[in-house]
C-alpha cells in the first residue's frame, strides 16, 4: 500500500497507509502505552490506554482539496476529542499529537482507574518485573491514587481456568487479549466474561476447562500478572532468569525457544521470535513438555550389566565395552551383524556421527530411526525432494496461496502450524482441508472434504488426473522421466472413477484442483494418516506439487509432518537402511529396524546399538529380540523398558545440555544452544558415538568396509532404481579414514556441510548470521509495548535447505505405482491417530501428562450400532496379526468403517493386531460375566 | 432434554433468525422456563442445540441479571429500590415483604414460592412503588399491600409455573386501593397513580441555555479540558 505522511509530535516521516496510529508512531520512535492492543490481533480500543489528539487537513468543501492557511500550511482540524490510537487508521497529512497536557491527563486519568481495582501485589507476582502495568504506570501513571485503598474489589485469589492456567481476578485489567488470542488466533473459542461492571471476569466454561494447546500463549500476552501458568508460578523472579536459546524437538515445526534458567534449573520455557517458525507463539507441548530435562529419573552414569543387574560404571569402562563387544562382533560376524537405531529426536551432528560410524567402522547400513513396527511407515522422501522451496516464509504468505492439508491433523501432529495457517487465511490464503475424518482445522478451512476411509490415494489421482486434463504437462519445469508412464497410469482413472472410489463429487475434484492451479503459490501438508497409506501417496501428492508448477520456488512444495523434532534431519543425515546421507540410494541395502528384529532373534544380527528410542516398550517382538541379541548398547535420557534390556546404558545429555542443530519439516536447519551443566555424567549423544569409535580405532579396529558395500548408485530417490533416470552407478570413494577427534558440534556441522548434499553452507557460524527474529521483545521501547511476551532471537532465524530438485540435478520419476484394491476381508480399518499429548517420553514429569488419554478404541455412531456397542463397552479387535482388548468410544468425528485408536500411548501397545500401519480388524464386544 | 422436549418450539425460534446463534436469548429463556434456572447442564444444553462455544454461552447468562443460574421460587419478586420508588415507600415494602417471607434479598422462601431481588430503575415511577413478579409488573404496592399480594400470587402459582420464571408472557397488574390485584389490559388508557397532593409543586427554575457549540472552533472546546 502506498505510504502517507504524517506529523506525530512536530515530526513529520511516512508510513504505510492503514496502519493505525500506535504503530505509524512506533515507526518513528515515539511510544504510545497500550494494554489492549496487541499488533498480531485486531484492535479493539477498549483500554484507552492510547488515548492521543489527533486531527486531519481541513478540506475545501467545493475542491476537496486541503485548505491552506496564512502560512501556507494545510489547516488541520483536530478532532474535539482525544482517539483511541489503537484503533485509528493514519491518513494523508494527519497531525498527532502523544504527548500534550490533554493526552497526559486521560493516560493519568486511565491508570488511575486502573488501579483502583488492582491489587498491587506485585511483590507476589510472577509479571513482577516484566509487567506492562508497572511499566507503564511507572512511565505514565498519575503517581498517586485518589481512590480510597479498601474500595477495591476482592476475589478470591487464584482460580484454575484450566489444568495450566490459573486466573487471578483481582489483577485482570480486563484488556480482553487472551479472549481474542483464543478467538481470532488459537481458533479455540474457549474463554469469556462472565457478569459485568466491577464483577466481569474471564472464564472458561469448555470441557474440559481451557481446552486449547496454545493456552500458554495467553500469559505472554496478559499485560498484568492475571494468567499465570502453573507450570511457573511462584518458582522465580524474573529478573534472577537468563534465556538460553533451545530449538523444540517436541514436533517437527522446530519452535525457537527461550528456557530461562536460574543458574542451572530450568523455570519457565517462553517463546522466541522467529517470523519463518514460529513467530511468537509456541505450544503447550513446548511450553510445559520441557520438564524431562531436570526429571529425578534421568540417568546421570553409564551402568553396566553384571551379573544380571545394571551397576554404575565409569564412561572409560562403560565405551571400552562397548568397543570391545561390538569389534568382537565385527570380527566374527561382520559389520552387518551390528545394527543401529537412533531417535528421530536426536540432532543432526548425533544422526550424522551415527551413521559415519556404522557405515564406515563397521560397513553396515542396519541402520534406522523408527522403532521396527509393524505400523511404521515408508521414508518420507518427496517432503525433501519437492520439499517447500528455498526461502518458503509462512508469514509473508496470504493472498494468492493455497495450502492443501491432507491425510493430517496439524493440531495434533505439529501444533504451531494451526497457527501459522490460520495467520494466512487472514492474510486472504485459501485453505483446502482434505481428511478421512473431521479435524479441528476443519473449522478454518475455505474448503474442506471427506474422502472415504483409506480412499486417499483415489482422490489424489483424481486430482492429478483433473490437473492433466487441464493443463498437461505444460508447467513442469522439472527434469523428469517418466511422463509416458504417467499418462498412461492417469488415462487409466478419470475424474469421475476416482469420485466414485473415494467418495468426494467429481466437481469437487475439479474445483480443487483448479484452485490449485490457480494459485500463485501451492503448499502441500501431508501427515501420519496421509503416510500411513504408503509411500505411494507422497510420491501422487510430489507429482501433483510438480504438475501445477507448485515446486522449486518460494512459497510452494511439500510439507511432511513427521514424527519427532528431526525426523527430517535423520533422513537426510541417511539413518535408514537404504540411503546414505542426501538420499543417495544404496544398490545393497541393510536391515531396518523390522527387520533387525526377527534377524536378532535368528542371530543374523548380533549386536544392537539404540540411541534415544524406546521400541520394548510397545513391541514384543523387539522385546523378544532384545533379550536373544548378544549385545545391547542403549544411550538414553532415562531407563526404559529398552534399556533394561540393555548390557550397557549410557545417559545420554538432554536438548538443554548440549548444542546442535535440527532439521524442520520446512527443512529449515537451526541451531540450539547449550542451557545447562552436564545432567550428572550424562554426554552429549555425539560424544558417546565418537567415545565408542575412539575406543574402536585404539582397538585399532581397520576401517573395513567391504567393497561391494560401497557400490552404489547416486540415483536419486524417486527413481526406485527402476526407472532409467539419470543416474549413474559409481563406485564411491571411501573417505580417508577420520580421526573422530571433533571437539565441538559445530566441527561436525562443517562436516555435514562439506558432505551431506543440500547441507553446503550450514555452519554454525552461517546459522548465526541469518539475521534476527523480528522486531518483538526487548528493545528500546519494549517494556512499553508488550514486555514479557516473548525475547528477541538473538540466534538467528535458522536456514532453509533447497529441495533437492533445486538444483536440477535430479531427474523427479513421474511413474506412479498402480492404485492397489483395498481388502475387506475384515469390517473396519485400523486407524492411529497421532495425538500431541502422548507416550512420549519428553512429556515425562510435565503436567500434560495428565492430559495423556486411557488407551480406547473409537467408533462412529453407525458401527457402535451395528454391532451393538455402547460407549465404556470392552470390545475385543481381532485381525490377521491378532487380539487385542480395549475399551469402546463412540464418537461423532469417526467416519463409519474406521477404528481409531491413539498412537503411541504409554503401557499400551496395539502391535498384537498391527499388520502394517493399517490393518483391518474386526471387533466384537466382550461380554463378560 | 429440551430437544426431546421442546424439538417444536425450539425449531421455531431457531428458524425466526439468519444465524443460530441469534437465537441464543429465546433459547435461554425457553431452558429457563423449563428447569425453572439455568443450571450449568443447561446452558450447555443450549450451546449444544445452537453448536456455539459453551462459554460464548456462559458469557451471555452471566451478563443478563435476568438469568437465573441458581434455583429460585414459582415468583421472582424484584423490586425496585432506586429514588423515585424509595420516595414512595420501597425501603418499608422490602421490608414489609422480607417480614412476610422471612427472608432476606436474594433469598428463596422456605416453601419454594418467592424469591426477592433488589432492582434499579423499572421504568414505571409513575406507579411507585413498583416491583416484578416474573416479569409481571405490579403498580402502586404500597407496603400494607403486601399480605394481600402475596397471597394472590400464592393463588396463582400454577398459572406461574405454566408461564415460566423468564416473563416471556408477562403482563401488568395494579394493586387497588382495597388491595386486589387487577390485571390492566394491554390497551387500556394511561393511568397514574392517584395521590393527595399536598401543594402545588414550585415551578422548575428554568435551566441555563446549552452553551453554544460552534462546531469550528475545536481549539476553544479544548480549552474547556480540565487543564
Ligand atoms: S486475563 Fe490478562 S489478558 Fe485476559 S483480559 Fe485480563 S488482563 Fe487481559
Ligand atoms: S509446535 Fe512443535 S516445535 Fe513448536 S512448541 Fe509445540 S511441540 Fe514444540
Ligand atoms: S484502547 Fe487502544 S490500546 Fe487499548
Ligand atoms: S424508580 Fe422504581 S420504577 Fe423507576
Amino acid at each position: 500500500m502506498a505510504d502517507v505522511t504524517i506529523t506525530v509530535n512536530g515530526v513529520t516521516f511516512r508510513v504505510p497507509a492503514g496502519t493505525n496510529v500506535v504503530d505509524a508512531a512506533r515507526i518513528g520512535g515515539i511510544s504510545i502505552p497500550v494494554f489492549c492492543y496487541h499488533p498480531r490481533m485486531k484492535p479493539v480500543g477498549m483500554c484507552r490506554m492510547c488515548l492521543v489528539q489527533v486531527g486531519t487537513p481541513r478540506l475545501d468543501p467545493a475542491t476537496r482539496q486541503p485548505m491552506l492557511g496564512e502560512d501556507g500550511r494545510p489547516v488541520i482540524a483536530m478532532m474535539p476529542k482525544l482517539q483511541t490510537g489503537c484503533t485509528t487508521p493514519v491518513s494523508e497529512g494527519m497531525v498527532i499529537n502523544t504527548e500534550s497536557d490533554e493526552v497526559q491527563f486521560a493516560q493519568k486519568g486511565v491508570l488511575e482507574f486502573l488501579l483502583t481495582s488492582h491489587p498491587l501485589d506485585c511483590p507476589v507476582c510472577d509479571k513482577g518485573g516484566e509487567c506492562p502495568l508497572q511499566n507503564l504506570t511507572m512511565a505514565w501513571g498519575p503517581g498517586n491514587s485518589r481512590f480510597d485503598y479498601n474500595d477495591k474489589v476482592h476475589f478470591e485469589k487464584p482460580v484454575h481456568l484450566g489444568d495450566l492456567i490459573l486466573l487471578d481476578r483481582e489483577r485482570c485489567i480486563l484488556c480482553a487479549r487472551c479472549v481474542r488470542f483464543q478467538d481470532e488466533l488459537a481458533d479455540d473459542p474457549v474463554l469469556g466474561f462472565d457478569n459485568r461492571g466491577r464483577n466481569w471476569m474471564i472464564i472458561s466454561k469448555s470441557d474440559p476447562p481451557f481446552d486449547s494447546k496454545f493456552s500458554g500463549n495467553t500469559t505472554d500476552i496478559c499485560p498484568v500478572g492475571a494468567l499465570t501458568s502453573a507450570d511457573f508460578r511462584f518458582k522465580a523472579r524474573v529478573w534472577e532468569l537468563s534465556s538460553k536459546p533451545v530449538v523444540c524437538t517436541l514436533c517437527p515445526v522446530g519452535c525457537n525457544l527461550s528456557l530461562d534458567m536460574r543458574y542451572d534449573q530450568l523455570m519457565r520455557v517462553m517463546p522466541r521470535e522467529n517470523g519463518a517458525v514460529n513467530d511468537i507463539w509456541i505450544c503447550d507441548k513446548g511450553r510445559f513438555g520441557h520438564r524431562f530435562i531436570e526429571h529425578e529419573s534421568r540417568l546421570t552414569t553409564p551402568l553396566i550389566r553384571k551379573g544380571g543387574h545394571l551397576v554404575e560404571a565409569s564412561w572409560d569402562e562403560a565405551l571400552a565395552l562397548v568397543a570391545e563387544k561390538l569389534a568382537a562382533v565385527q570380527s566374527s560376524r561382520g559389520g552387518s551383524a551390528i545394527a543401529g537405531l537412533a531417535s528421530p529426536r536426536l540432532s543432526n551432528e548425533d544422526l550424522y556421527l551415527f551413521q559415519k560410524l556404522f557405515r564406515e567402522y563397521f560397513g553396515s547400513h542396519n541402520l534406522d530411526h523408527m522403532p521396527g513396527s509393524a505400523a511404521d511407515v515408508d521414508y518420507d522422501e518427496h517432503g525433501a525432494l519437492m520439499g517447500v522451496g528455498k526461502g518458503t516464509n509462512l508469514m509473508e504468505m496470504g493472498a494468492e496461496s493455497l495450502v492443501l492439508v491432507i491425510g493430517a491433523d496439524p493440531e495434533e501432529e505439529a501444533p504451531l502450524y494451526v497457527l501459522r495457517l490460520r495467520a494466512m487465511l487472514e492474510r486472504g490464503a485459501k485453505l483446502v482441508v482434505a481428511n478421512m475424518r473431521p479435524t479441528k482445522l476443519d473449522r478454518s478451512a475455505t474448503t474442506r472434504l471427506y474422502y472415504q476411509p483409506g480412499s486417499e490415494l483415489a482422490f489424489v489421482r483424481g486430482l492429478l488426473r483433473a490437473v492433466f486434463d487441464r493443463v498437461g504437462h505444460e508447467r513442469l519445469h522439472l527434469k523428469h522421466s517418466g511422463l509416458e508412464q504417467l499418462r498412461k497410469t492417469l488415462s487409466d482413472l478419470s475424474v469421475e472413477q476416482a469420485a466414485e472410489l473415494c467418495g468426494v463429487p467429481a466437481e469437487t475434484i475439479r474445483a480443487v484442483a483448479q484452485a490449485l492451479l490457480e494459485a500463485k503459490q501451492g503448499l502441500i501438508m501431508y501427515g501420519a494418516e496421509a503416510r500411513s497409506a504408503g509411500a505411494g501417496m507422497s510420491e501422487s501428492l510430489g507429482v501433483l506439487a510438480a504438475l501445477t508448477g507448485k515446486v522449486g520456488k518460494p512459497g510452494s512444495g511439500l510439507i511432511a509432518l513427521l514424527p519427532g523434532g528431526n525426523s527430517r534431519g535423520a533422513l537426510d543425515m541417511g539413518v535408514r537402511p537404504d540411503a546414505r546421507p542426501g538420499y543417495a540410494v544404496l544398490s545393497q541395502r541393510g536391515l531396518g529396524a523390522r527387520e533387525v528384529w526377527p534377524a536378532l532373534r535368528e542371530g543374523r544380527v548380533k549386536a544392537v546399538w539404540i540411541a534415544g528410542l524406546d521400541p520394548a516398550a510397545q513391541l514384543p517382538a523387539a522385546r523378544a529380540a532384545l533379550e536373544a541379541a548378544d549385545f545391547v548398547v542403549v544411550q538414553e535420557l532415562f531407563l526404559t523398558a529398552t534399556a533394561k534390556l540393555a548390557d550397557v546404558v549410557l545417559p545420554a545429555a538432554s536438548v538443554a545440555e548440549r548444542e546442535g542443530t535440527y532439521t524442520n519439516a520446512e527443512r529449515r536447519v537451526q541451531r540450539s544452544r547449550q542451557a545447562r551443566q552436564a545432567h550428572g555424567e550424562a554426554r552429549p549423544d555425539w560424544q558417546i558415538i565418537q567415545g565408542v569409535a575412539q575406543h574402536l580405532s585404539e582397538l585399532s579396529v581397520p576401517v573395513a568396509v567391504p567393497t561391494q558395500r560401497v557400490e552404489e548408485s547416486s540415483q536419486p530417490v524417486g527413481g526406485k532404481g527402476k526407472s532409467k533416470g539419470p543416474g549413474k552407478t559409481t563406485a564411491v570413494t571411501v573417505a580417508e579414514p577420520s580421526t573422530w577427534d571433533y571437539l565441538t558440534p559445530s566441527e561436525i556441522a562443517a562436516e555435514i556441510a562439506e558432505r551431506v548434499p543440500g547441507y553446503a553452507g550450514i555452519t554454525y557460524s552461517a546459522l548465526a548470521a541469518t539475521g534476527q527474529g523480528g522486531d518483538w521483545g526487548r528493545q528500546t521501547n519494549e517494556a512499553i509495548f508488550y514486555d514479557g511476551t516473548n525475547y528477541e532471537n538473538s540466534e538467528g532465524i535458522g536456514i532453509q535447505l533447497p529441495n533437492l530438485i533445486e538444483g536440477q540435478k535430479t531427474a523427479v520419476s513421474l511413474g506412479l505405482r498402480p492404485l492397489s484394491k483395498p481388502a475387506h476381508e475384515r469390517s473396519l480399518l485400523l486407524v492411529s491417530q497421532s495425538l500431541a499429548y502422548d507416550g512420549d517420553l519428553l512429556l515425562r514429569g510435565s503436567l500434560l501428562e495428565r492430559q495423556i488419554p486411557q488407551p480406547y478404541v473409537a467408533l462412529s455412531q453407525t458401527d457402535a450400532d451395528k454391532l451393538n456397542i455402547k460407549p465404556g463397552d470392552t470390545v475385543r479387535l481381532d485381525s490377521a496379526a491378532g487380539e487385542l482388548t480395549l475399551s469402546a468410544r463412540v464418537v461423532d468425528d469417526v467416519p463409519a468403517g474406521v477404528a481409531l485408536i491413539p498412537a503411541n500411548l504409554p503401557n499400551f501397545s496395539a502391535a498384537a493386531v498391527q499388520t502394517g500401519p493399517r490393518t483391518r480388524v474386526n471387533l466384537v464386544k466382550v461380554v463378560t460375566g | 432434554m429440551l430437544l426431546e422436549t421442546h424439538r417444536e418450539a425450539i425449531e421455531t425460534i431457531v428458524g425466526r433468525y439468519a444465524s443460530p446463534r441469534s437465537a441464543v436469548l429465546p433459547l435461554l429463556y425457553l431452558a429457563q422456563d423449563v428447569y425453572g434456572h439455568l443450571s450449568n447442564a443447561a446452558i450447555r444444553e443450549v450451546a449444544d442445540i445452537l453448536a456455539l462455544p459453551e462459554t460464548a454461552v456462559f458469557e451471555v447468562v452471566g451478563f443478563y441479571t435476568l438469568f437465573y443460574s441458581r434455583p429460585v421460587g414459582t415468583w421472582m419478586l424484584q423490586v425496585c429500590d432506586d429514588v423515585p420508588c424509595c420516595y414512595l415507600g420501597a425501603e418499608e415494602l422490602i421490608t414489609a415483604l422480607k417480614d412476610s417471607l422471612q427472608i432476606k434479598e436474594e433469598e428463596t422462601s422456605a416453601d419454594g414460592m418467592f424469591t426477592l431481588q433488589r432492582v434499579k430503575c423499572l421504568a414505571a415511577c409513575d406507579r411507585a412503588p413498583v416491583l416484578q413478579a416474573n416479569l409481571d409488573y405490579v403498580y402502586d404496592v404500597t407496603p400494607d399491600k403486601v399480605e394481600a399480594l402475596l397471597k394472590d400470587l400464592q393463588s396463582r402459582a400454577a398459572d406461574a409455573r405454566r408461564r415460566g420464571v423468564s416473563g416471556r408472557f408477562a403482563e401488568d397488574f395494579a394493586v387497588t386501593e382495597q388491595g386486589a390485584v387487577e390485571l390492566v389490559a394491554r390497551d387500556a388508557p394511561y393511568q397514574s397513580r392517584q395521590f393527595e397532593v399536598q401543594g402545588p409543586p414550585p415551578p422548575p427554575e428554568p435551566l441555563p441555555p446549552p452553551e453554544v457549540e460552534s462546531g469550528q472552533d475545536r481549539a476553544e472546546t479544548r480549552r474547556g479540558s480540565p487543564l
